[in-house]
């Protein structure tokens, strides 16, 4: 777990997730 | 110099930029449908810059730091509702909306839709919702009242609502779209700025970083680190936080966000706007950070959505007038977007491509577009009014005000929006008339009249869901009758 803080591990977590995820989606559809 | 010398010179710099660009704007326009489309084709930087300053308003600034003011780090799960549910959604419904838009060649919701399911019906019904909107503008002018009297000693409430709504409404009215777009571009700037250096800035006060920062934060409450927070408005479980979720997700459906997507001329450019977007909000949210340094650093502030005041007041004056500015920034281009799209839905939506059109109101072709092109001009004005009368006296949250507008507009169009772009083959124009007037209905009812759902988000939510449910039963019913359906008759 990232600085104590389970909420903000979650927040990096899931923002890392959306730049991949758009990336993939990005790269599949445009 | 003193807080409030910088403060003025602060904002006189802005408002010349703004004031500036709308005049730049003016000399383009020459009628009607100059003012809703900004002439020649907008490139997808500036465009997607554009979304994220009518995306972004007082609400993020303010109300969502606040949030984490209040709650902890449990509040962060909106900034992931925006950065991770409305990017995906913007991703989803630009891939829909791009190839049915390159022959139907629309500039507003209220135009595609109508073009789509080929009834003016939709078109006038959809320009009468979106009037809800003027709740969503009022909240933006009634935070920009409560940030400026709070920051310039001598300015109350009043005289400061007033200051930003006529600058608003006057680079809006001579500027249209153009202005709107360009001053977005200067606006993002500012806010791009404010929420990284608010994020950078608490690494900098803490010494141990982000990990002294929630320790502090442990110690006040425990429940300000986990990842739910039963003591939180809207995120005290689970399928509350997916509730939110779902609601940003379907954001980027908004009127004054999908008219920038239509405005973008080379759908190749598509995934360069959607990257800006990214960038853009990613440092836009992370202003929301302050709420929990400002927690961290002093926890009874008795108005939460303040929180950002007191912090930007902890630096020097020059970064607290820059991070000031950047939340009139937020607030003006938000009810710039929204003016534009009432504006554009009463004078060609409803006047013109519906009342006019189809004789309910009789005028000659020539002098109808005149009088449209004028309705242009005292619309915002009229606007703008009515928004101050509404927030005259600081209503008690800014944010319910947001949503009143948001989930207005969402209960009726939504389920017509996605059924024509995902379902395709039970979308039926006379199911998404009646899909969207029982929608409102449920929404007007559960929340403005019977007074039976308290949360004006859940209500809302209500009203989509029972538009949805409608179109389906009626859809399968009926089937099809979208132009292509048609065809294949």
């Amino acid at each position: 777990m990232l600085w104590h803080n389970p909420m903000l591990t979650v927040w990096l977590g899931i923002s890392i997730f959306t730049v991949v995820i758009s990336y993939v989606l990005l790269k599949k559809w445009y | 110099m003193s807080l409030n010398t910088w403060m003025i010179c602060g904002l006189a710099l802005y408002v010349c930029f703004v004031i500036y660009v709308g005049f730049l704007g003016a000399k383009k326009i020459k009628g009607l449908s100059d003012f809703a489309v900004a002439g020649e084709s907008m490139g997808p930087i500036p465009l997607g810059l554009a979304f994220a300053a009518s995306f972004f308003s007082a609400a993020t600034f303010m109300g969502y730091v606040g949030f984490c003011y209040a709650w902890g780090s449990t509040g962060m799960w909106i900034f992931l509702a925006i950065f991770c549910a409305s990017t995906l959604g913007f991703i989803l419904l630009a891939k829909g909306v791009r190839n049915s838009n390159v022959e139907l060649k629309s500039i507003s919701m209220a135009d595609w839709l109508a073009k789509r399911y080929n009834s003016d019906v939709l078109r006038g019904l959809c320009s009468i919702v979106f009037i809800i909107q003027i709740f969503y503008i009022a909240g933006q002018f009634s935070a920009g009242g409560s940030l400026l009297s709070g920051m310039i000693d001598g300015l109350d409430y009043t005289t400061a609502i007033i200051g930003v709504t006529i600058i608003t409404v006057l680079y809006v009215t001579v500027g249209g779209l153009f202005a709107d777009v360009y001053t977005s571009i200067g606006q993002m700037c500012l806010m791009i700025f404010a929420g990284v250096f608010v994020f950078v800035s608490g690494l900098m006060l803490f010494k141990g970083g982000l990990t002294e920062v929630s320790d502090i934060l442990a110690a006040q409450n425990p429940y300000f680190v986990t990842v739910t927070n039963p003591g939180a408005l809207h995120m005290y479980s689970y399928a509350t936080i997916f509730g939110v979720m779902f609601i940003e997700f379907a954001f980027a459906g908004q009127p004054q966000l999908l008219n920038k997507i239509m405005a973008l001329k080379n759908p190749k450019d598509m995934s360069k706007m959607i990257w800006t977007w990214i960038f853009a909000s990613f440092c836009c949210l992370l202003v929301m950070f302050g709420g929990l340094y400002m927690r961290a650093i002093n926890p009874s502030l008795k108005v939460a959505d303040n929180a950002v005041i007191e912090y930007v007041k902890l630096f020097h004056p020059v970064i607290s007038t820059i991070l000031s500015v950047a939340i009139v920034a937020a607030l003006m281009s938000t009810a710039c977007g929204l003016i534009l799209v009432i504006t554009t839905c009463i004078s060609n939506d409803l006047f013109l491509k519906t009342l006019v059109k189809h004789g309910i109101i009789n005028m000659e072709e020539e002098k109808a577009e005149r009088f449209a092109y004028g309705l242009t001009k005292i619309l915002p004005a009229i606007i703008g009014a009515i928004s101050l009368y509404l927030v005259f006296n600081p209503p008690p949250f800014m944010g319910v005000m947001v949503w009143i507008g948001i989930s207005g507009v969402s209960a009726a169009t939504l389920a017509p929006l996605i059924f024509a772009l995902f379902l395709p083959k039970i979308a039926n124009s006379k199911a998404a008339i009646i899909g969207a007037i029982v929608g409102e209905g449920v929404y007007f009812y559960l929340y403005l009249i019977a007074h039976i759902e308290r949360s004006v988000m859940a209500a809302g939510a209500w009203g989509v869901l029972v538009s949805f449910v409608v179109m389906f039963v009626l859809g399968n019913l009926w089937k099809s009758d979208l132009p292509e359906a048609q065809a294949q008759k």
